[in-house]
């Protein structure tokens, strides 16, 4: 196998295990670690990608390493909503007496 | 399948890093305490960045470990902290339905990577008849350093870079306005009834 493969076994081994760890998750930060191992292991395969191209050694790196810093701030800014939306999920379900995260309890969108 | 006389240093120094990249996954997934699964988060972060470094792209590799070690590892533990470790994830005594459920779910994914790497190595046989050599395949990766990135970025790919940053002013603004005043609290203090 070549080292672009190795590359993407990779990646889809990380993907797969961040994506078992989003489902089988109860609550919103530990499916928040599955989804930024998803992004982590699509990030690795776009710059792999780009970096072990086939035609035009350079070529295609630019834009696989510009493509990589942008899902990296996507990832960021995700975070920083995960925080905000923690804080708010915490402060409506402290007023009615529970303090956890857990995503089953929160079936309602009602402001 | 893999002829061992073929190893060299940069097989070993791949095959390390992903081992880290792949165990800190498994126990990010895994672990029961949520602390200890943001420190497999953090393992694996750093195994990527290796093998970013072996890809021969260490801006790439020093971003990936200021952003997603430096930023939002920082941001899960104080999201940790706000809902607790322990009690924050009820995973302690999982019901038979839910095991039956994450055996399931792994069972599909096992099989999906099984059929992805099929496929792969369907497409891999077919690219050796069509006459490509390994070695051709993989060419050497080439650093292009980092101003090669920021002329992509405000040159051809300017469109997705504004994008983004709009998409990042859009989630700093919700942060902000999420997170400000309670909205019960507000309304309180108008005097509606709650």
């Amino acid at each position: 196998m070549t080292a672009l493969g190795w590359y993407q076994f990779t990646a889809l081994a990380l993907f797969v295990v961040g994506l078992g760890g989003a489902v089988r998750r109860r609550s919103l930060v530990g499916m928040f670690i599955g989804l930024e191992l998803m992004l982590a292991a699509a990030t690795l395969a776009f710059v792999a990608a780009a970096q072990l191209a086939p035609l035009k050694p350079g070529y295609a790196a630019a834009q696989g390493q510009a493509g990589g810093l942008l899902l990296m701030g996507l990832a960021a800014g995700e975070a920083a909503l995960l925080l905000a939306i923690l804080v708010v999920v915490l402060r409506t379900r402290s007023a009615i007496g529970e303090k956890s995260a857990d995503v089953d309890a929160l079936s309602t969108l009602k402001g | 399948m893999t002829d061992l006389s073929g190893l060299t240093a940069a097989h070993a120094t791949f095959g390390a890093h992903a081992l880290i990249a792949l165990g800190g996954g498994l126990a990010a997934v895994l672990s029961a305490n949520l602390a200890r699964a943001l420190a497999g988060l953090i393992a694996a972060m750093f195994g990527i960045a290796g093998l970013y470094l072996l890809l021969n792209a260490p801006f790439i590799a020093f971003m990936h470990i200021l952003i997603a070690v430096g930023a939002v590892s920082v941001f899960l533990f104080l999201a940790v902290m706000l809902t607790g470790a322990q009690d924050g994830d009820s995973e302690g005594a999982p019901g038979s339905r839910d095991k039956a459920s994450a055996f399931a779910v792994g069972a599909a994914c096992a099989s999906g990577a099984a059929i992805l790497a099929a496929i792969r190595a369907a497409l891999t046989a077919a690219w050796r008849l069509a006459g490509e050599s390994a070695s051709a395949v993989s060419a050497p990766p080439v650093d292009v350093g980092a101003g090669a990135v920021g002329k992509a970025l405000i040159g051809p790919y300017g469109l997705a870079f504004e994008l983004v940053s709009v998409a990042l002013f859009a989630a700093m603004i919700a942060a902000a306005l999420l997170a400000r005043q309670p909205l019960a609290s507000r309304r309180r203090g108008q005097g509606e009834p709650s």
